[in-house]
């Protein structure tokens, strides 16, 4: 039973960190050998919102073959759109109800699961996990992106209660966010425990009321709200015979992101997950975006940095941001954290991002080029971003146009 | 296979995610009777329990069997059958059920998933089913399979009891559970000696800054209990790979689906409607027609941390004559309490203070004989029976008075309540720490302390009730247990000091046995 109101596509955003380029390069700072991307290679989007990261991904990669699917119905609608907006032929929106075991066709070199754990049914869950399981090559990588349990545990009960409250509303469809906020409001006015007596709790609540309330009804009102530990997710995962690799989000393997205080204890930490579990209360994360390798495959160090030393950053923001690429200035020793953490500074604070192997900074497809103007028409002069072949990924569109237009794009 | 939320890792074996190397504690929980649960009912307008014919009690998940051993020793005409899946559990209870000459009280070993399946295994149909501490500590298959029993066993009108953990005062717990359990699982020691050291790494991580913290405010008490807590109860209460507090539309769903509709709380006082929330909330509560909904604000408005849930196959009809009816048939009976200046008595909401003038006559009306509706009304001619009901629901929840247990001809709960009590005593002896006897007259137990049992004891097994003789005898058995006496939270090691306070105690105890437990029918 789904509330009044029309949910919004889950997620109209594009996820940098969801690409394979970027995929691959924090495989390999996290000292695990990549996929080979060089090649055709099939990527497969589980989650896949209105199709932003979907498009530019098939776009700036037309020799791939991309396979999208979502659980909601204006999501799949919304991916379709865009692609046959921009014209890819290399987009396969999987349209039917329910998820198919061989995810519609090869064995994948990626597969992305964006957000769709957190909501999901156990039943659910399981088919993601199988799916996964039977479905990733060797080598390949799974990216898994979820509310965590950190983040949300004392807001999921009032979550669930704003459903509930929600799949009841028989008034003016129009009314229901203001309801069910009103509620909300007035239980926290009247001294609600759970909501005066919570911190996380009142700053959640703060926000719900300046969120949009076609968000509101797609992130909270429409799906049970059902966070996840990374101790759960890499335990399902390694069942599927897949293994934790690190963080999608690179700034998370800095030290940076955790108190000072607490680094001993978290990198001392006597198994993966425990490690994370405490890297979680430490840092307190909303979300997690973990990257999972079918087959562990750990490169030496020094291996490592030889990689690492031949990848070509492009600058984009800062007083070196012109769009031109330089590599990597690697050690060769055997100081492993010393190159992989400035690359994982650089991209993680988008001063830079690598470029796709063998690529050019300049390089331009008719597919991104269609994929961009596609993008424009959605949303006007706001569009979010614009797709970039040569970097396999998409830059903000109010990057300095001398950088996008060394880029290729505009 | 992706675990459902609240699980991680696989377990191993046979173990199914709990924890089986550390047996759980011993606890007896007084409520877990027929009387109590009859007058949850009546309190919450549903008839009482039908004691006209032999009722059958099933308790799944009985642990170590002594709430099951109470019920079947201190109620007359009740057939009682345990299940545990920890064949230890299953042995320990199997065997108190024999020292006390428990004949209608039989546990198996099995799982839930086993009785839900089949029907050989234990009573094809029951009056009570009783879930005590069990179903926010299992996995969600292991939940669905105690509700198929619930659908398959529990006869129409019988009651099914569910205590479970809420998420609105135990959410902040779960990462941290977790990060025990994992601590736990990578150290190579049982249980119970590594379960220190995880706590230790959680108050460094709270300390050195972590972002999580602090914790909500029940759940940072329990925290810093942790240190000091009986690990039995820790270990388990934390280290299940299941652990997961549960909203209330969940259980009542899972219910539902078992054709049992709410009926209350088995709390004493959680029916009464004035203290579901403050003042300034309860327009609110008033204005919300969805009982489900209506349970779920006040566990948010009050940050409820446990639900004791009775649920009934098929609501009776039920009217406001009927309902008097019932409630006039209410009986109480004291428990020796005082009623001192500025008693509390805890409520949905928090608690509230007794108005000492109004309730301290009725206490000393209860040391005489049990009470019932007309007897309140009879002393304060302004009440209503409601009035009066709610008088009796803060004497219970205030431990003033339980619900009388009606006593069949010729039954035997008298001589099996003794025999269970002496058992008690017995395993105490020999190092165990029950602080509690069984009572006959409540079909329950009575908090007792342990001097006073080892006393007691003594008495029974023959001595003269002496007071300096039998605290000799205390002080022998202390002394070969190598206990020491404790006073106002403090060690008393001096034997000559020591043995005054056993003597007052045991003076205490002796006095209790004239008056309180002659009433109580303990002997």
């Amino acid at each position: 039973m789904a509330p009044p109101g029309s949910p919004a596509p889950r997620s109209a955003a594009f996820s940098r960190e969801l690409t394979p380029t970027w995929l691959s390069t924090a495989c390999l700072l996290d000292g695990h050998r990549p996929p080979d991307l060089d090649r055709w290679f099939r990527y497969v989007h589980l989650g896949c919102g209105a199709g932003a990261t979907t498009n530019v991904v098939a776009a700036v990669h037309p020799e791939a073959e991309v396979w999208a699917w979502a659980a909601r119905p204006a999501d799949l609608e919304a991916t379709r759109r865009l692609r046959d907006a921009a014209g890819l032929a290399n987009v396969a929106v999987h349209e039917r109800v329910g998820l198919p075991t061989d995810l519609g066709g090869d064995l994948a070199d990626l597969i992305v699961v964006e957000d769709v754990l957190t909501s999901a049914s156990d039943d659910l869950r399981r088919q993601v996990v199988n799916a996964i399981g039977r479905n990733l090559r060797p080598g390949g990588l799974a990216c898994v992106t979820y509310k965590t349990t950190v983040g949300w545990t004392e807001i999921a009960p009032v979550q669930r209660i704003m459903r509930h409250v929600a799949l009841r509303h028989s008034g003016d469809p129009d009314q229901l966010v203001a309801s069910v906020l009103g509620l909300l409001e007035q239980l926290r006015a009247g001294g609600a425990k759970h909501l005066t007596e919570r911190p996380a709790v009142g700053r959640w609540l703060d926000e719900l009321a300046t969120t949009d309330p076609a968000v509101i009804i797609a992130d909270y009102l429409t799906d049970d709200l059902r966070p996840m530990s990374h101790a759960q997710v890499s335990g399902a995962l390694r069942e599927a015979g897949c293994d934790y690799v690190g963080s999608a989000r690179l700034g998370d393997g800095l030290d940076s992101s955790i108190p000072p205080a607490l680094q001993e204890v978290v990198t001392t930490a006597t198994s993966p997950a425990l490690r994370e579990s405490y890297r979680d209360l430490a840092a307190r994360p909303m979300t997690r975006m973990d990257l999972f390798r079918r087959g562990p495959s750990p490169m030496s160090a020094p291996e490592r940095n030889a990689a690492i030393g031949r990848l070509r950053l492009v600058h984009l923001l800062g007083s070196d941001a012109d769009g031109s690429a330089e590599s990597v200035h690697a050690t060769d020793g055997a100081d492993p954290p010393g190159p992989a953490d400035h690359v994982r500074a650089l991209m993680d604070s988008g001063e830079a991002h690598p470029l796709v192997e063998g690529r050019e900074p300049s390089l331009a497809t008719a597919e991104a080029r269609r994929l961009n103007a596609a993008l424009e028409a959605r949303h006007g002069a706001s569009a979010p971003v614009v797709a970039v072949p040569a970097l396999g990924g998409a830059v903000p569109a109010a990057t300095d146009p001398v950088v996008l237009a060394r880029l290729g794009v505009r | 296979m992706i675990p459902a939320q609240g699980a991680s890792a696989p377990a191993a074996g046979w173990r199914d995610g709990y924890v089986v190397d550390v047996p759980y504690i011993e606890p007896i929980t007084s409520e877990l009777c027929p009387a109590w649960f009859s007058m949850a009912c009546v309190l919450n307008g549903q008839p009482p329990i039908d004691r006209s014919r032999t009722l059958v009690w099933a308790e799944l998940g009985s642990g170590s069997g002594l709430s099951a051993c109470m019920v079947a020793a201190a109620n007359d005409g009740v057939e009682v059958w345990g299940c545990d899946f920890n064949p230890a559990h299953v042995e320990r209870a199997r065997s108190l059920a024999a020292k006390a000459g428990l004949a209608h009280c039989t546990f198996d070993e099995a799982s839930f998933e086993d009785v839900a399946r089949d029907d050989r295994i234990g009573p094809t149909e029951v009056d009570v089913v009783v879930v005590h501490g069990v179903y926010s500590w299992v996995s969600s298959q292991n939940q669905q399979h105690i509700v198929e029993f619930i659908r398959r066993r529990l006869r129409p009108g019988g009651l099914a009891y569910i205590s479970y953990e809420v998420p609105t005062g135990w959410a902040s717990m779960v990462p941290i559970a977790e990060a025990m359990r994992l601590h736990t699982e990578a150290d190579p020691r049982r249980l119970d000696l590594a379960f220190p050291e995880a706590v230790d790494a959680i108050h460094g991580l709270a300390e050195g800054g972590a972002r999580y913290f602090p914790l909500g405010p029940h759940e940072s008490t329990q925290l810093a209990s942790l240190g000091h807590a009986d690990v039995r109860y820790a270990v388990h209460e934390y280290l299940g790979s299941h652990f997961r507090p549960l909203m209330f539309d969940e259980v009542a769903e899972a219910m539902a689906s078992a054709r049992c509709s709410h009926i209350g709380s088995v709390n004493a006082t959680d029916h009464l409607k004035s203290y579901w929330a403050p003042p300034a909330l309860q327009a609110i509560l008033a204005g919300t027609p969805d009982p489900q909904l209506s349970q779920m604000l006040q566990d948010l408005i009050v940050q409820r941390p446990l639900r004791r849930d009775l649920f009934r196959r098929g609501l009776a009809p039920s009217d406001a004559l009927s309902q008097e009816g019932w409630l006039r048939a209410l009986e109480v009976t004291g428990l020796g309490k005082e009623v001192r200046d500025g008693a509390t008595v805890g409520v949905a909401v928090g608690s509230v203070t007794l108005d000492a003038a109004y309730y301290r006559p009725l206490v000393d009306l209860l040391a005489g004989a049990p009470l019932r509706i007309e007897d309140l009304i009879a002393h304060r001619s302004e009440l209503t029976v409601p009035d009066a009901a709610a008088t009796m629901s803060m004497l219970v929840g205030g431990s003033y008075a339980a619900p009388v247990a009606p006593r069949l001809p010729g039954g035997s709960s008298v001589a099996s309540a003794g025999r269970l009590n002496r058992a008690f005593i017995h395993e105490n002896r020999d190092g165990a720490d029950h602080r509690s006897l069984i009572a006959p007259a409540t079909g329950s137990a009575i908090g007792s302390e342990y001097v006073e049992m080892l006393a007691l004891g003594a008495f029974w097994d023959g001595m003269e009730p002496d007071p300096a003789a039998l605290s000799q005898q205390v002080l022998q058995t202390l002394a070969a247990q190598r206990r020491q006496i404790m006073d106002d939270g403090l060690l008393v090691p001096e034997p000559v000091e020591a043995l005054t306070i056993i003597e007052r105690r045991v003076r205490g105890g002796l006095e209790r046995l004239r008056g309180l437990f002659a009433s109580l029918a303990i002997r």
